[in-house]
């Protein structure tokens, strides 16, 4: 390839300006305040954080339960991964597409569906709120998908001809699976588990909600201690020390995604599958996936019936109480729908604009700058939102103060949605101009009508996913939002969290039916993605 | 002796075997042959136990195993794509069977080493799976299913995603292979070439059924019906009409041969074909050198194609007259009946 030419870098000027003012900068602005609060080095904030007895708490909080909800959510994933690897069976892709939900969920949604099930007079009886267990149970609940998804994916491509080998080589079922299937598992199980790890590890909206005051990680640590505290030195010195922790852990990912790469020969996975046969084999699948389906779904259930529960029997009371002003908030919660709307709007046009103009430049650029921005604009993915709402709220006062721009929110949106825009975007990209006008040539059309019928379309599809995925995104955004919207223009999930957060005073019937509404238009969004997309399974 | 007994079995609505049958006498070689679909691939997995069948049975030296799973059978199965394991070197592969049997590590050793060298791979023991061709992949594959020495020896289209010239090369050394330890195998195959080189007797597959059963010389010479005439090749197979006493397919009167009444068609051999004289003229279509004989297509004026297997080769074009052969001809019914020759 040769060196990008004038309008290639042009081009790359927007997302490279995007990414250096609103993500970089912040991230520089957040290691001066944890080094040099007072402008010369000063290493008090760390020591603060090493030393600190709570703060070494909530570390080691945040690491086991990372730990422990990935252990559990790869105990109930994997026999849901297998069933969908190696059955065919009605409804099939209905299903696994259904069992995907959770995974795409709002954290407020999810957290509003774990207080409805084991919350205070929850539908289970049992008052889980502030206990771990309900911490763990969304966390599994939220994260199951991932395995389904992403081992389920793998498994397919493992031919079960070489555990029929082993079989017929004289192993016994158990033993092939540990002589054979497992090992050839091993990569995929491995980075599903970092990623969960890296997602449980940085949990957030459901620690708030679900974790009481006892429970904190070391996200709603850094809140507290900026929000509530004011201690901004050692909220950066924490984020500075997770940012450093979560890129050792990404950096073991990158490195097990390249080996699995390597090993299997592929091969079209439905070629393998089989139907059940016999009772042991249709009692086995369909106890599986009533078992795991009664999990991911039940909890939905449960909030969409608490939303509708009134003092005497069913009824929409919950969803009209939206238009009344309560004490949790400053504007009826109706509003929070428009707004979050708006600023959804707004954050996706970014998101947009930002994603694709990215994407183009690294299809079109094999060198230094389409790489470097490949990888550049991964890192706000790898950053939690904690950290990008954060470093915006201590870094945006300057040049321009944006502290109190209605862009604010739209903008750090737009920066949790890039990574997923460019990542929908960059398939069309790399194929527009290359094959497939060459085959559309040979097959007589004209370059115009090549474009029009081929690459436009391709294009048109990958901008629509791309929306939709912006969309989504900022509608359930919960992490940044919670350091920078403002108290008279609060969001969806900023609604729910201040209505949940304030017992005994009727407002959990109105964040049920919020939530619910939040639910609605976040599964719209992902449904129009899941009918859109061109290629299979992304993770 | 292996005995399938009458096996069906059914995936939904679709019937994959339909009383399939067969017998393979200790140290014989049985090549079934069919067109995909006809149920070969489960038939052998039948077999080896990964598939439990609907009904029937599968026997060895008289004992019912068709409830024995198929790590306790000690049938080797080579797979269609070979299905190496990917996370062990070739030695792995090899000795895996050997593990699980609870060998000696020396024992081990010992027989990869010789298992290596009868599949023509000495030396291969480190070599990464990955990094094999095609054809050092089926030898892997081979040496891995002989080398727990499985009392029978089952292979799923061991050859077909070869080339040429390597397939026919292990056409001659895998036969070898199996004379040299004296194994019981059944070989199942798309492919008449290899069906005919490797078995010592050919079960004909056709929807789930073994439709023909005989010595590939057996089914050349006497096919049981139409389509399986050709199915193994034979081309010359033409529809008959009886007029009282004559027997004609419109441009030749059948002399009287054997047949069923039921006969519809009848089969002539390309080596019944003989040019130079006779009552029948046709033009020469087309002629292919099969190195010191040919096989000539001629065009009859009635439309028909016939084909001649002959030592001597006439210009394109040119008009010839031929006869047949009546004692090489056979009379046989359209459809496949459960007929064995």
């Amino acid at each position: 390839m040769s060196r990008p030419g004038p309008a290639l870098r042009t081009l790359a000027a927007v997302p490279l300006a995007f990414l250096g003012w609103f993500f970089v900068y912040p991230i520089a602005r957040i290691s001066l305040l944890a080094l040099a609060p007072g402008g010369r080095f000063d290493p008090t904030p760390f020591a603060e954080v090493v030393t600190d007895p709570g703060i070494r708490s909530v570390a080691f909080f945040t690491l086991w339960q990372a730990v422990a909800s990935t252990i559990g959510t790869l105990v109930l994933g994997l026999p849901a991964a297998y069933v969908f690897a190696r059955y065919r069976f009605p409804g099939r892709r209905l299903l696994r597409a259904l069992m995907t939900v959770p995974f795409v969920l709002p954290t407020l949604v999810v957290a509003s569906a774990f207080v409805a099930l084991v919350g205070p007079g929850g539908l289970l009886g049992v008052d889980l709120q502030g206990t771990v267990a309900a911490i763990l149970l969304a966390h599994v609940f939220y994260n199951v998908p991932i395995v389904i998804r992403g081992v389920g994916a793998f498994w397919e491509q493992v031919d079960p001809a070489v555990g029929d080998a082993a079989r017929t080589l004289g192993a016994s079922p158990v033993r092939a699976f540990r002589t054979v299937t497992l090992p050839l598992l091993v990569p995929a199980l491995a980075s599903t588990a970092a990623l969960v790890f890296l997602f449980t590890f940085t949990s957030f909206g459901v620690i708030l909600v679900l974790g009481g005051f006892e429970h904190a990680t070391i996200e709603v640590e850094i809140w507290r201690q900026t929000v509530a505290f004011l201690r901004l030195d050692v909220a950066a010195a924490l984020s500075l020390t997770q940012l450093g922790f979560l890129a050792v852990v990404l950096a073991g990912y990158n490195r097990l995604q390249a080996r699995r790469a390597v090993v299997l020969p592929q091969r079209p996975g439905s070629r393998h599958l089989r139907t059940p046969r016999g009772a042991r084999d249709l009692g086995a699948v369909a106890g599986i996936l009533g078992v795991t389906a009664a999990f991911l779904l039940g909890p939905l259930v449960v909030l969409v019936r608490r939303a509708l529960l009134t003092p005497t029997g069913f009824g929409l009371d919950n969803f009209v109480a939206l238009t009344e002003r309560t004490t949790a908030l400053f504007v009826p919660p109706v509003e929070a729908i428009s707004n979050s709307l708006r600023f959804a709007a707004a954050a996706t046009v970014l998101a947009v604009l930002v994603g694709v103009t990215a994407a183009v430049v690294v299809a079109r650029d094999r060198g230094a700058l389409g790489r470097g921005l490949d990888l550049l604009l991964m890192l706000p993915l790898a950053a939690s939102a904690v950290t990008i709402g954060f470093g915006l709220l201590v870094s945006m006062d300057r040049p321009v103060d944006l502290r109190r721009s209605t862009l604010l929110l739209p903008i750090a949106h737009a920066l949790v949605a890039v990574p997923f825009v460019v990542r929908a975007a960059l398939p069309a990209m790399r194929a527009i101009g290359g094959r497939l006008r060459e085959a559309a040539a040979v097959l007589g059309a004209s370059p115009w009508r090549a474009w029009r019928t081929v690459e436009a379309p391709l294009a048109a599809r990958a901008l629509a996913v791309g929306t939709a995925f912006a969309f989504a995104v900022s509608l359930g955004e919960f992490g940044a939002t919670a350091f920078l919207a403002r108290p008279a223009a609060p969001t969806l999930p900023i609604a729910i969290f201040r209505l949940l957060g304030q017992p005994g005073r009727g407002t959990i019937g109105p964040a049920m039916a919020l939530s619910v509404v939040l639910l609605v238009l976040t599964v719209a969004a992902i449904a129009a993605i899941e009918t859109l997309r061109v290629g299979g399974d992304e993770l | 002796m292996l005995e399938v007994d009458a096996v069906t079995v059914r995936f939904g609505a679709a019937t994959a075997l339909d009383g399939f049958s067969l017998r393979v006498p200790q140290g014989r070689r049985v090549a079934v042959m069919g067109p995909s679909g006809s149920g070969k691939s489960t038939l052998l997995r039948v077999v080896a136990g990964l598939q439990r069948p609907d009904g029937g049975h599968v026997r060895w030296a008289g004992v019912d195993v068709t409830d024995v799973p198929p790590h306790r059978r000690g049938f080797g199965l080579m797979f269609q794509d070979y299905a190496l394991f990917p996370h062990r070197s070739v030695a792995g592969n090899v000795a895996y069977g050997l593990e699980m049997a609870g060998r000696s590590r020396a024992e081990i050793a010992e027989r990869v080493r010789t298992m290596l060298e009868l599949v023509g791979l000495p030396g291969a023991e480190d070599r990464d799976v990955a990094t094999l061709s095609g054809g050092e992949q089926q030898r892997v594959a081979l040496a891995r299913t002989l080398a727990p020495a499985p009392r029978l020896v089952l292979l799923d289209e061991p050859l077909g995603s070869l080339d040429r010239a390597l397939r026919d090369r292990l056409l001659v050394d895998m036969p070898r292979i199996f004379d040299r330890i004296g194994a019981t195998v059944v070989y199942v195959t798309h492919d008449r070439e290899e069906a005919f080189a490797v078995g010592d007797e050919i079960v004909v597959a056709r929807a789930g059924r073994d439709v023909a059963t005989g010595t590939p010389e057996a089914l050349w010479h006497r096919p049981p019906d139409a389509w399986v005439a050709r199915f193994i090749g034979l081309e010359n197979v033409f529809p008959i009409t009886r007029r009282g006493e004559e027997t004609t397919t419109g441009w030749w009167t059948v002399p009287r041969v054997e047949g069923t009444p039921d006969a519809t068609h009848v089969v002539i051999p390309p080596e019944a074909v003989r040019l130079g004289t006779g009552p029948l003229a046709g033009t020469v279509a087309d002629a292919r050198f099969l190195g010191g004989h040919y096989l000539v297509r001629l065009r009859l004026d009635v439309g028909v194609e016939i084909v001649a297997d002959v030592p001597t080769v006439p210009a394109r074009g040119s008009r010839v007259a031929f006869d047949i052969d009546p004692g090489r001809v056979v009379l046989v019914p359209d459809q496949p009946t459960s007929s064995s020759v």
